[in-house]
């Protein structure tokens, strides 16, 4: 068996720190700032959950899924679903059904795809990403198609929000999904410094070594996989209670690239990549929409960060900050 | 329904689709054999020879050449889309040499930020709608089959591509640098040790790919229009020919082109719904059974 | 008692009276001053100096962008004009233009425009997908819009069937697959014929969906069921597809008498030209309900002739004929002065919407003496009738489909000009609005398959056999 790491009461207490220091950050923002931005402060927030589940099985399993829109899309749709034909509201059931859903589906294909790594599994899931996209798509009695899938507002503890106006339901909105993630990050967290995330890493670097030592190698990256998926489809399903709105958008590739791109540009090899990547991307993406030519920002921004920052912008911080105590100890 | 002649019909109809899909996917093929690099921008090769036939080339042939003879204007746009590419390619070489021997995801990241770039670089110098060139077309005219009428454009198109992997073929397999590609392919270190330039191979397969590319569409443009967008969709489809072929295949890339435009083909006349579910599915299906696609390419 | 509580209760009573005291003297004076200050000046100004904003919304790039421009300059062009002559009531109008992409980004971008520009009213949208999904915005945010087309039945009869503040200019999407299965009936003759073997191709999204139903219910009811034989069907995404050849060949595989089609913008372009090297145009008759409904000089140059052109039951250039109606002739003039092409079905809706909202607040301020609150600008719209380039316009004032606007449609042959250098359309037949439209006031319920009342209307109220104009 692998020896843990002692952890100590020193990193929970930072960890902790760091939480607090979040909330005291966000919590002022949304007051103060314009609406438009609290759309993309919102898009930040819980788009972290898909992020970081991303970076599970990129960083620490080494599996490249270029297709994860699929279940950001299952998120999606099992809310539209439900408020579509079950009437539900509830932002709890919403949940719950998002993640009985992806871990459903996530299990079914996982089964398959895990057996494989790099292009291939990278492929592969594109390629069922882009199933899915066209079902919904196609079978617009039931998905609505491309005119999407209309979600009321949700209801929470059973109370209704229907009759709130727009900035308290806003508010509303906010700390519940600050909360989500903050409550799902922590949990990443301890699952990355489990036994089990150890085993993940051991794979990721050698894959015989780690069989040698009795590691279940497809068992673990299964694991891994239903779990990124689960944290993708809650984004999804946040996303589709925050726009109100589920189309066939949500599951196309391009979608699945956002995730790549933004995990990377936070820096993909620490923790707390993600979690910057997520503000960053949205924020230079709102600023991009504004620009039209955002793509070739996106495409360079990635070639760039690929071949000079590999670490994305947590690197760029930690070499500032090296530079910067290298200055004052002189 | 089923007489000789619909069957004629369909399957101009399969060759040609068939055409352009094998012009596409052999490149990428090319790319991934030599240099195992998968080039999720490869798509932005073929678009950018239809951009430049369509918002460069082909006011100029038609004022250098006229309206006939034909021959030129049909052999002109082609050869000018693939030396455009080209030129494009070399531009980026330094990224391939910096890309072969990296990581998957290295790889599969960079071209993929480099086919952005492309999109919006298209949008940059030539607009954001949709271009034509259709003039070869057109003037091509039609024939008759039967009672079915064929434009001849699409004609020449398949005889071209069919002429380009004869060609390929005798090139891979009968001449002293195509057995230098090929032998590449199999063993990279093995075929430097054994005295061959390796950064020249690199070089030549980078342009070959992109003058097919690029060749082909200066040969799809005047049967159709160019616009933004149009490289993503093709991705998706030269990814699906390429898994159903088999990846770094030569046989592959005909074999897979001709059936992904066979099942689009079916799939319109029989299950429309699944017109696009349908691809996917076959292709999941050869992944899981046969990983190496049906021409016998390698292993993942 | 002693001495020092006696001192410290001194003190407190001191310190008391003197807050005490003091306030009282200071609300008093406060209270004595109100009383005897004049009264305030009267605080609303009659007619606000600050320009208006408006947002306009619109495909500028992709296969949309065909409709998206020129939508975008109707409306600039009609901003402009006003600008040049004073404004509204002397208030100018200044503008931001944003991109129409799919559902949720577009409805991203509208809240943008909302809530960071501050607009004051909407002029915007082409696709059928984004006006259901940004009408509930719209009355959210409560901001006065007006939804140039997207003209899905779905958005007053099931997704905002109570609007305050969303409008759309356009005719409603099901008139158009009426008016266009009517015209060629009648310019084709259809009645006169035995059988007729039909074809469809449609986008595949709401708009081909709806055309699809409403062209074939039409067909169905007025040559009547045993006459009209589906042959083939399909219905590529919409602006997914370049290569249309082997829908071609299905289509002609399968003998149709007719082509029914709502393919538009980029697509449409590419269909009719791939399908001119099959020979598909002698071998059927085209039946479009849009193609020549945008930028005719890009989009139809080379159109075979004798095919059914439809301009999505809204308006062509050319009519109404420009001696008759000045008022078109000075559109067809400004617009090709200041955008170097001709207006069409977009720009001519986008126009009217921004003359529209200038007509409500200056009827609404000669009858109120002062601008207009949003409220009572809405009140002037709904029942209003206005002429625009295209002949009157009238804004329903009750359901169903409340805040629809209406006109007379109309449909015609295709024929090459070579004054102008493209297709146009010739030998046009209006189509009355109120024959082909759900009245106002009708009491039945959407059907079920299609969606829309105008399909359960056609199927209960109009008779088999039968033209209903």
């Amino acid at each position: 068996m692998v020896k843990m790491p002692k952890r100590t009461f020193g990193d929970d207490i930072r960890v902790a720190l760091l939480i607090i220091i979040i909330i005291a950050v966000i919590y002022p923002i949304i007051y103060v700032v314009s609406p438009g931005w609290g759309v993309v402060l919102g898009h930040g927030i819980y788009w972290v959950i898909a992020l970081i589940g991303f970076n599970l099985l990129f960083s620490y399993t080494g599996l490249l899924s270029f297709g994860h829109a699929l279940f950001l899309g299952i998120g999606a749709y099992t809310v539209g679903f439900m408020y579509k034909y079950l009437g539900i509201t509830s932002i709890e059931l919403h949940l719950l059904g998002s993640i009985l859903s992806s871990a459903l589906v996530a299990f079914l294909v996982g089964f398959v795809v895990v057996k494989y790594t790099r292009i291939f599994f990278a492929i592969f899931m594109l390629a069922i990403a882009q199933i899915f996209w066209s079902l919904y798509y196609k079978f617009f009695w039931i998905t609505g198609g491309t005119d999407g899938i209309k979600v009321a507002r949700f209801s929470i503890f059973g109370i209704s929000l229907e009759n709130l106006d727009f900035a308290s339901y806003h508010h509303i909105f906010f700390y519940l999904v600050t909360g989500i993630a903050l409550v799902l990050v922590y949990l990443m967290w301890r699952i990355v410094n489990s036994p089990f995330g150890l085993a993940l890493k051991a794979i990721r670097d050698n894959e015989t070594r780690a069989r040698f030592i009795g590691i279940d190698v497809y068992k673990m990256r299964l694991y891994a996989f239903i779990i990124s998926a689960i944290y993708a489809s809650i984004t999804g399903a946040l996303a589709a209670n925050h726009h109100r709105l589920v189309t066939p958008d949500i599951a196309y590739w391009t979608t699945s690239g956002k995730v790549v791109f933004a995990t990377l540009l936070g820096g993909a090899k620490m923790f707390i990549g993600p979690v910057i990547g997520s503000f960053i991307f949205h924020i230079i993406e709102s600023f991009a929409m504004r620009f039209i030519y955002w793509q070739i920002i996106m495409g360079l921004l990635i070639v760039i960060i690929i071949i000079v920052v590999p670490g994305g912008f947590i690197q760029l911080i930690k070499t500032s900050i090296e530079q910067g105590s290298r200055l004052i100890r002189r | 329904m089923i007489g000789v002649e619909e069957i004629i019909i369909r399957s101009y109809n399969i060759f040609f689709g068939a055409s352009i899909l094998f012009l596409i996917a052999v490149g990428l093929n090319i790319i991934y054999g030599v240099m195992k690099i998968v080039n999720l921008a490869h798509p932005a090769f073929f678009t950018l020879g239809c951009y430049a036939v369509a918002g460069l080339g082909m006011g100029v042939i038609i004022n250098v050449f006229g309206s006939s003879p034909l021959a030129p204007i049909l052999i002109a746009p082609p050869l000018f889309a693939a030396l455009i590419v080209v030129i494009a390619s070399l531009l980026i070489f330094p990224l391939f040499l910096f890309m072969s021997g990296k990581g998957d995801e290295v790889q599969l990241l960079l071209t993929y930020g480099l086919l952005l770039i492309f999109e919006d670089l298209f949008r940059l110098i030539w607009g954001s709608e949709p271009l034509r060139a259709s003039q070869p077309y057109e003037l091509a005219g039609s024939i008759y089959i039967g009672e079915y009428i064929v434009p001849v454009y699409n004609i020449y198109v398949i005889i071209s591509a069919l002429f380009v992997a004869l060609l390929l073929w005798f090139f891979l397999f009968k001449t002293k640098q195509g057995i230098l590609i090929r032998a590449a392919s199999m063993d990279i270190e093995m075929t430097s040790a054994l005295g061959a330039n390796v950064r020249r191979v690199l070089l030549i397969t980078v342009l070959f790919a992109a003058f097919l590319a690029g060749l082909g569409g200066g040969l799809y443009i005047p049967s159709g229009s160019v616009m933004l967008g149009m490289s993503v969709e093709l991705l998706v489809l030269a990814f699906v020919v390429v898994v159903i072929g088999g990846l770094g295949s030569f046989l592959g890339s005909l074999i897979g082109a001709f059936i992904v435009s066979l099942l689009r083909t079916i799939t319109l006349i029989l299950f429309p719904e699944l017109e696009l579910a349908l691809i996917y599915i076959v292709a999941i299906i050869i992944l899981t059974l046969k990983p190496e696609g049906l021409g016998g390419g390698k292993k993942w | 008692m002693s001495v020092k509580t006696g001192r410290r209760d001194f003190l407190k009573g001191l310190i008391g009276g003197l807050i005490a005291g003091g306030a009282i003297g200071v609300a008093g004076s406060e209270i004595y001053r109100s009383m005897i200050a004049p009264p305030p000046p009267p605080v609303k100004e009659e007619i606000p100096t600050t320009p208006l904003k408006a947002g306009i919304q619109a495909y500028l790039t992709g296969g949309g962008a065909l409709w998206g421009k020129p939508m975008m300059q109707g409306a600039v062009l009609a901003i402009e004009e006003i600008n040049e002559h004073g404004g509204i009531l002397g208030r100018k109008i200044n503008y931001v233009v944003k991109s129409e992409t799919g559902p949720e980004e577009t409805v991203r971008e509208y809240r943008t425009m909302v809530l960071d520009e501050k607009i004051d009213f909407y002029v915007g949208l082409i696709s059928s997908s984004n006006t259901p999904a940004v009408g509930p915005v719209a009355e959210e945010l409560q901001t006065l819009s007006f939804f140039v087309d997207g003209c899905t039945d779905f958005l007053f009869e099931s997704v905002v069937p109570d609007p305050r503040f969303s409008f759309r200019i356009t005719n409603i999407q099901s008139a158009d697959g009426i008016a266009a299965a009517i015209g060629a009936i009648k310019l084709l003759n259809l009645m006169e014929k035995d059988k007729v073997r039909v074809a469809h191709i449609h986008p595949d999204y709401a708009y081909g969906r709806n055309a699809h139903a409403h062209m074939q219910i039409t067909f169905e009811k007025v040559l009547g069921r045993d006459r009209v034989e589906v042959v083939y069907e399909a219905f590529p995404g919409l602006f997914k597809v370049t290569d249309f050849t082997p829908y071609i060949t299905e289509i002609i595989a399968n003998r149709p008498d007719i082509l029914a089609s709502s393919l538009w913008g980029a697509d449409v372009v590419n269909f009719y030209k791939q399908a001119l090297g099959y020979g598909l145009f002698e071998k059927m008759k085209f039946v479009s309900c849009i193609a020549h409904a945008a930028s005719p000089a890009e989009a139809v140059k080379d159109f075979p002739d004798g095919h059914i052109a439809g301009v999505h039951a809204n308006y062509f250039f050319l009519y109404p004929e420009w001696a008759r109606y000045p008022l078109n002739k000075a559109f067809v003039e400004n617009y090709y002065r200041r955008w170097g092409t001709y207006p069409d079905s977009p720009s001519e809706g986008a126009y009217v919407a921004v003359y529209m909202y200038k007509n409500a607040v200056e009827r609404a301020y000669e009858v109120l003496g002062k601008w207009p609150e949003v409220d009572e600008i809405i009140k002037t719209l709904e029942g209003m009738t206005i002429y625009g380039p295209a002949g009157p316009i009238h804004v329903r004032a009750r359901k169903p489909n409340k805040h629809q606007s209406y006109k007379d449609g109309i449909i015609g042959i295709s024929k090459y000009n070579p004054t102008y250098g493209f297709s146009i359309l010739a030998n046009p037949i209006t189509i009355p609005i109120s024959k082909i439209t759900v009245p106002e006031g009708w009491e039945g319920t959407p059907d079920p398959k299609a969606g829309t009342l105008a399909y359960s209307w056609i199927s209960q109220t109009w008779r088999e056999g039968e033209l209903p104009v």
